[in-house]
């Protein structure tokens, strides 16, 4: 009986949007601000950046790998792509340089673990490293505002809403649709859940592995470009930290280490809750790095939440 | 059909282990460590000048100390199959509530004591995770660095930390490692019993067996009735605690510290490890191999300091050394599969 509720509260992520629903309510409750129609768009708005490199993660962790670069990658994306616009290159070029260097970054990642054949969880925190040290070195280590509005795009708006929501209702989509209803999904899945069987369905697992790692880059890439438009400046720390959150929203929304797991929807449902979280305690006003805590909390709980049914880690 | 692929998995990996130790002799790996120190001695004694004097070795040393401890316990519970990253926050949680205890006016054998209980429980809450709610360490581990540092974060209020301004208030047992013995830094001195006792627990007691057994095998540990749960919480806690001997380490050479420090150090300590040929798998590695990586690396960071190369130099410097580190472990293990 316990079983049948678990599985029920399991499936389709509805605990954690039975949870959701509980934190707005507090929220709401609390803060006067909170829910309101500007307030609910300013968590939109930085929902998208997450959400969006959130999902990389997703596919990524969904096909067995896991890449913790996330954040530098995104943040060297943003800093390439800031200093070729200052260096006078017009926008749409600087842009698409962006998002190679995110595809680049990811083919890299994607060499180290199916051809070096070192573990993804070394490789990728040894790259969030690499990249790091990277992104300071290209400027010095200075933060440098950029002001012109060309290059602030995603805070344009459009019909009201930030062009940003928009982006990220897009590219949820077109991800759901790609995981769920084309040959490329399914086999995300498919190898993600059981490598093994997969080799012996005679898949070249390897190649898989680096168009996965790639994929994943050209996701980061696109994150990379907006944060580093959402932030009008050349930020060399803007990455730092952001895999936390990352990882949290991404496992909260039922993604598994062990691969074939998860969906895009559940990473979006993931991705609102750690907003609308920073969201509602940075208005309560406590020191805000018990953002930091609850992140921590949450990813735990989550993991543990998502492997006790099954065995998890022996 | 689970199990059945879970056994076929311990019997491949067994068979490697036992490939590997035979390719691979540990003291081949050793003088291959022995030779890259030298290597690097050298390199950084032609490029900077003075970096081979006595005065810079044992400032090097001081650093490297706390590297040395924290990496005693971050041996152990990588031989016992599990990664901790968390042995950074751990760092600046325990020296900043050592601080504060101190600062309360607390006798310094209680805030000493707090700082490394601090450390044990912080491990404590990552073997329970890891074992009792099945997290993979990693996760967990990575989790509990947030929730470790955040809560640093907490307790100073938000505000800055009170690094080296309670220099003279501070009571001189506390800040004890500040001192000299022979002309040689006390952390030197200190960091080198530690590891001497962390080599005899490892090598020459039945516990250092008992985390090789759970790491290498812990299907076959649980068969030969090993209580591999409680070992596990215990091998995690001995890596949170030395954290905790770190947290204090650093206050105490410091004067106290803040919330901010040992940023990253968990890359410099694990790489350090692994370099040392500590498997990531669990089952290999050696006291001797952490010691010999953590002096690389110490030394590596302060020759990269002196010659006046940028933080972040050194970032890609470690995390290229890390890569390839454990480029080196995969090729000889068989890798990633």
């Amino acid at each position: 009986m316990i079983r049948r509720v678990q599985e029920v509260l399991l499936k389709d992520n509805t605990l954690l949007l039975l949870a959701f629903i509980l934190m707005i309510s507090y929220f709401t409750w609390e803060l006067d601000y909170f829910f309101t129609k500007v307030n609910s768009i300013t968590i939109l708005q930085y929902s998208a950046v997450t959400f969006v490199s959130g999902a990389g993660f997703a596919i990524v962790l969904i096909g067995g790998g896991l890449d913790l670069s996330v954040g530098s990658a995104m943040m060297v994306v943003g800093v390439v792509t800031g200093k070729v616009f200052l260096a006078g290159l017009p926008l749409p070029l600087c842009l698409v340089i962006g998002m190679v260097v995110g595809i680049t970054i990811g083919y890299i990642n994607g060499l180290l673990v199916s051809k070096a054949r070192i573990n993804p969880l070394i490789v990728t925190l040894g790259m969030m490293f690499v990249l790091r040290g990277i992104g300071f070195d290209l400027v010095d280590g200075r933060h440098t505002r950029i002001r012109d509005d060309g290059y602030r795009w995603a805070r344009e708006r459009i019909g009201g809403l930030p062009v940003v929501v928009y982006i990220l209702f897009a590219v949820a989509l077109l991800s759901i649709v790609m995981l769920r209803y084309t040959k490329l999904g399914r086999l995300i899945y498919a190898v993600g859940g059981n490598p093994d069987a997969a080799r012996q369905a005679a898949i070249n697992v390897d190649r898989f592995r680096l168009g996965l790692y790639t994929l994943a880059g050209l996701y980061f890439g696109f994150a990379g470009i907006m944060l580093a438009s959402m932030l009008g400046a050349v930020a060399p720390n803007s990455g730092t930290g952001r895999e936390l959150v990352i990882a949290t929203a991404v496992f909260l929304g039922g993604a598994s280490l062990k691969g074939g797991k998860g969906s895009v929807a559940g990473t979006l449902i993931g991705v609102l809750f750690v907003t609308a979280l920073a969201n509602g305690v940075t208005q309560m006003q406590i020191i805000p790095e018990i953002v930091m805590v609850l992140n921590g909390v949450l990813l735990i709980a989550a993991v543990a939440f998502d492997q006790r049914p099954k065995g998890g880690y022996r | 059909m689970n199990t059945e692929n879970g056994g076929r998995r311990t019997n491949e990996r067994s068979s490697r282990t036992t490939f590997k130790s035979i390719a691979l002799s540990e003291s081949g790996g050793r003088v291959v460590l022995v030779l890259f120190l030298i290597v690097e001695l050298i390199f950084f004694g032609l490029k900077v000048p003075g970096f081979l004097e006595v005065t810079n070795i044992l400032s090097a040393g001081r650093y490297t100390a706390v590297f040395l401890v924290v990496g005693v316990g971050t041996t152990f519970g990588l031989i016992s199959g599990a990664i901790d990253i968390s042995i950074a926050g751990t760092i600046a949680l325990s020296g900043s509530i050592g601080t504060q205890v101190m600062v309360a006016g607390a006798s310094p054998f209680v805030a000493i004591g707090v700082s490394l209980l601090i450390g044990a429980f912080v491990g404590l809450l990552n073997g329970i995770v890891v074992v009792k709610l099945r997290v993979n360490p990693l996760v967990a581990t990575l989790g509990m660095l947030g929730v470790a540092r955040g809560t640093a974060f907490l307790i100073e209020g938000g505000g800055g930390g009170v690094v080296g301004e309670m220099f003279r208030t501070f009571d001189p047992i506390f800040i004890v490692l500040q001192r000299d013995i022979f002309g040689i830094p006390l952390p030197v001195v200190f960091s080198l019993l530690v590891i001497g006792l962390g080599y005899v627990l490892l090598s020459h007691t039945r516990l250092g067996q008992y985390a090789y057994a759970v790491g290498g095998d812990p299907e076959a540990a649980r068969a030969a009735a090993l209580p591999v749960d409680r070992l596990r919480i215990f091998f995690l806690m001995l890596s949170g605690f030395c954290a905790g001997i770190g947290g204090w380490m650093m206050a105490s050479m410091l004067g106290g510290t803040a919330a901010t420090i040992a940023v990253g150090w968990e890359l410099t300590i694990i790489t350090a490890i692994i370099f040392g040929g500590v498997s990531l798998a669990g089952g290999i590695g050696s006291m001797v191999g952490t010691f010999l990586g953590t002096i690389i690396l110490g030394f590596m960071v302060n020759g990269m300091n002196l010659a006046g190369w940028p933080t972040y130099h050194q970032l890609i410097a470690q995390g290229s050394l890390l890569l390839f580190a454990v480029g080196i472990d995969s090729l000889r293990s068989g890798g990633y599969r």
